[in-house]
């Protein structure tokens, strides 16, 4: 060979031997090849819906996070979480090019998600990327045990739906109720459950109607339901946020004075101001956050929230997130304590290294990544949730 | 009782898309394209009526609604519309054009009102006219007056020998029109400003009905382009006509079947009607693409 292209070689050979060591050393976001505890900023994905139909709920969700982060980051831990947003729309094909720049552009080990059709849709890219992926607020039973790169830490609304059956059917004593659910998995999973279990119970569905997400007005549906009102002991929602606030709205307007019962997602600003008085007596169930609890992590919680949005009740949604960055943190301190790298197959390592406290409720994934957040009874009065006793 | 009451709701809704129907095909008429930044128009004012009756009585709203409407349509006119007809474009790229507007104008307002509904305080028109078996509401009392109040002010305009006969030259024939000497672009200033006014009921009774919504101008833009082809795509009042027709027989029916068919049934009738009377109900020609 002439000495220029051993020269070639050489110079090919050297940069192949500096350059990962290069990389590595300036690595300071989402990856770092010798441990954790050298990195000062951790990087977080948040593939959340903030536009669209469902852009009111993404933005609770961040909301939620960046609370976290901004609590966290103020505790002096010797490293800050920073956030990496981007949106889905609730579309899954934006949330695939949403998540492939977060994996990929941003290298982020961790992605917050949501939406069940989303979550679905980049399962198989967190799969392949090795990326772990954090539910804290699709409630869709068909998330459960669905790829060992999903950890889900909410309620499903299985649960809900058990929850408010039993709570109808042994406390009110209900044996009648009409539903209108929502026209895709959030509503469609929890209605075939629900029809299920309520038959077992003993009661009966005197109608059930179904309706578009984002419906600009549900006067068919009110009319089946008022059609049936007078043999209906309690109307049951499964929907959320607009579509809940349109339906409690039109009813009330048409006389239907049935009570009402609905999913967590019911309860939301956009429910209360669509509503308004009309939402006073709703009963809907709830992730079990006891933000009345003394613990550190809901005192920091309590007075950060109030310090940026006063006395108006935290949404589900917002807590659940900030609920979720509470594990993060927590799994980044098991990172660093381990001397393991921050990536995805690490944070899964330590997810199921044991429990962990989140806000006023321990969060420990079993073999299918789920934890069980315990599911509570909620009532709208004046405008702010309070809870069902008795 | 629930046929009936369908039927009633099935009207109400009818008689709120209606005005937007025929201020779409006045426009689409006389324009000759299509103007789906109509549905911007729409959340515009939505969002500016809000602000209105936020801050003063509901009749004061009620007194300027069309006018904001009539200013944001001819505001879009002004801005992107006119520019694009001296360069002589065709109707293609008036569509794109259009699109892209409503695109802007759409996310413009969620980035400034975010995506929370946007309702205002007060409570209006929240009673029962009727109630019993079948229930009316003040809502739906002041739907069917919208509707038909707008149909008759805009028959009437159309009758006047002055503005009404010009226009009703250019709906028939725009080029015809122009050579027998209509000045066109003050035709299009009127109509676009007349056909924008007409959102302005149906935005106000939305906005304190469900709340000023970025989302909301796609499905008023769409079934307001169902209505105007079922009409006759020159045809206001065909318009009218179509969107009650659109209305009623995606409501009544449900009676017996689920809700989920009820869009199913609108874009069925389109259908039926572009196969069977591609004229609509009182169009007479069939418009050739042009590129």
């Amino acid at each position: 060979m002439r000495a220029h292209g051993w020269k070639t070689v050489g110079v090919i050979g050297a940069l192949a031997i500096v350059g990962p060591i290069t990389t590595a050393c300036t690595s300071t976001a989402s990856t770092a090849g010798a441990g954790s505890a050298s990195i000062t900023n951790y990087h977080v994905g948040a593939n959340l819906c903030l536009s669209g139909a469902a852009g009111t709920l993404g933005q609770q969700m961040l909301d939620g996070m960046q609370l976290a982060a901004t609590t966290i980051n103020s505790a002096n831990h010797g490293y800050k979480i920073t956030i990496d947003a981007d949106d889905s729309a609730a579309d899954p094909q934006k949330g695939v090019t949403a998540f492939t720049d977060l994996t990929q552009n941003k290298k982020d080990p961790l992605v917050f998600t949501c939406g069940t059709t989303v979550i679905q849709a980049t399962l198989p890219l967190a799969q392949r990327d090795k990326v772990m992926m954090l539910n804290t607020s699709a409630g869709g039973p068909n998330l459960i045990g669905s790829s060992p790169w999903l950890y889900n830490d909410f309620i499903n609304t299985e649960l809900e739906a058990k929850t408010m059956a039993d709570y109808m059917y042994n406390t009110l004593n209900y044996r009648r109720v009409a539903v209108n659910y929502r026209s895709d998995a959030y509503g469609l999973t929890t209605f075939n459950y629900f029809k299920s279990y309520w038959a077992q119970l003993g009661g009966t569905i005197t109608v059930s109607v179904v309706h578009d997400i984002n419906s600009p007005n549900q006067d068919t549906q009110i009319a089946k339901i008022r059609s049936v009102a007078s043999r209906t002991d309690a109307i049951y929602l499964m929907t959320a946020d607009k579509d809940a606030g349109t339906f409690i709205k039109g009813a009330r307007q048409q006389g239907i004075t049935t009570p009402i019962v609905g999913l967590g997602g019911v309860f939301s600003p956009a429910m209360l101001s669509i509503a308004g008085p009309a939402a006073n007596g709703i009963i809907y169930t709830s992730p079990s956050y006891n933000l009345t609890g003394n613990s550190p992590e809901v005192a920091a919680f309590s007075n950060a929230y109030a310090a940026k949005y006063g006395s108006t009740s935290p949404n589900t949604y917002l807590v659940s997130y900030y609920d979720g960055m509470l594990l993060v943190n927590d799994l980044i301190q098991y990172l660093r304590a381990h001397k393991l790298p921050y990536d995805g197959s690490s944070l899964r390592q330590a997810a199921s290294a044991g429990s962990y406290t989140g806000l006023g409720h321990t969060i420990q994934f079993d073999a299918r990544n789920t934890t069980t957040v315990p599911v509570i009874l909620n009532k709208v009065v004046n405008g702010k949730a309070t809870p069902v006793t008795g | 009782m629930l046929l009936l009451q369908l039927l009633v709701n099935g009207l109400a809704t009818a008689s709120l898309a209606a005005p937007t129907a025929m201020g779409f095909a006045l426009i689409l008429g006389v324009h000759r394209f299509w103007h789906l930044a109509h549905g911007a128009v729409f959340v515009w004012t939505c969002y500016l009526t809000y602000l209105v009756v936020s801050a003063a009585p509901f009749w004061v709203g009620a007194a300027l609604a069309p006018i904001i409407g009539a200013a944001v349509g001819l505001a879009v006119d002004t801005v992107v519309y006119r520019a694009l007809r001296a360069r002589r474009t065709s109707g293609l790229v008036m569509l794109v054009g259009s699109l892209g507007v409503y695109i802007a104008a759409t996310n413009t307002a969620a980035a400034i009102f975010g995506f929370d509904p946007r309702v205002p305080r007060g409570g209006f028109l929240n009673g029962r006219v009727v109630s019993g078996s079948v229930t009316v509401t003040q809502l739906q009392v002041a739907m069917a007056v919208a509707g038909v109040v707008s149909l008759a002010a805009v028959v009437g305009l159309l009758a006047t020998r002055g503005v009404g006969l010009q226009t009703r030259a250019v709906l028939a024939d725009p080029e015809m029109a122009a050579i027998v000497g209509v000045r066109l672009p003050r035709i299009q200033l009127i109509s676009m400003g007349v056909g924008s006014a007409l959102l302005g009921w149906p935005a106000l009774l939305t906005t304190v009905d469900t709340g000023a919504d970025p989302t909301s101008g796609l499905n008023v833009v769409l079934i307001a382009a169902i209505a105007a082809i079922i009409g006759g795509m020159t045809s206001v009042t065909g318009a009218y006509l179509g969107a009650l027709l659109v209305g009623v027989a995606s409501t009544v029916p449900l009676a017996y079947i689920s809700p989920a068919w009820q869009q199913v049934i609108a874009f069925a009738i389109l259908i039926i009607f572009m196969l069977v009377r591609p004229t609509g109900f009182f169009g007479n020609v069939i418009w050739k693409a042009r590129v």
